[in-house]
């Protein structure tokens, strides 16, 4: 069975993974999480090239094919073994994100990323598709509160003064969006 | 399946939990033909 995970930032599909799976094995029911972009080699370098390149000018469009082919070889090379040997399969993200990243987002004809993601996953369709959908504040509000977290633990402990001038402009942020 | 993420985690736990069990639950046999009966399904 294929289960896969969508979202938009912040509405807790990681937790949910990893909920779900938990809660499968407590039950003998064996499964696996894979995550998308990596889950391979050739996914991890995939996505080193697109995090740590920016000197690289990358199109919408070729980063589409580079994140496909990534896809491409995680579904052949973990994905499939892994239905076959009977386990349940949690994908932390399918090639839906790619239809709201580089489709919707960057312009790349819907029709187009359909066709070259059935190509790259070998028509493989989810069983189910849980869909993880929140309300742009909340989402922008966890999203801020998570960068506000990073902060505090990067900062020093003893520059109080700059940890506190870097909490002010977040939570005046905040305020902007009615929080 | 939209899961509504203002939800607590618990409570969209449960559903998406509940969700895959009943799926598990309805899937076959790989090898079962329908019409076979419970023969077929208790030897796999």
């Amino acid at each position: 069975m294929l289960i896969a995970f969508e979202e938009i930032d912040r509405s807790g599909k990681t937790t949910q993974v990893e909920f779900l799976s938990r809660r499968l094995t407590e039950r003998e029911i064996p499964n696996e999480i894979l995550r998308e972009p990596g889950g391979t080699a050739l996914g991890e370098g995939v996505w080193e090239l697109l995090l740590h390149r920016s000197d690289l000018k990358i199109s919408p469009l070729a980063k589409f094919l580079l994140f496909s082919a990534s896809r491409a070889q995680l579904v052949s090379e973990m994905v499939i073994p892994l239905l076959e040997s009977g386990k349940v399969v949690i994908l932390d993200r399918y090639f839906y994100s790619s239809i709201a990243y580089q489709g919707f987002r960057r312009g790349i004809p819907i029709q187009h990323i359909e066709t070259v993601s059935h190509v790259a996953t070998q028509n493989l369709m989810p069983d189910v598709i849980f869909l993880m959908k929140l309300d742009i504040d909340i989402a922008i509000k966890r999203r801020l509160d998570a960068r506000r977290a990073l902060i505090a633990w990067k900062m020093p402990k003893s520059d109080s003064s700059r940890t506190w001038s870097m909490d002010s402009i977040i939570v005046r942020r905040e305020n902007q969006i009615g929080s | 399946m939209i899961i509504d993420g203002n939800n607590s985690i618990d409570e969209m736990s449960d559903k998406i939990f509940s969700e895959v069990i009943c799926r598990i639950d309805k899937l076959v046999p790989v090898g079962y033909k329908a019409g076979e009966g419970e023969e077929n399904r208790n030897a796999s």
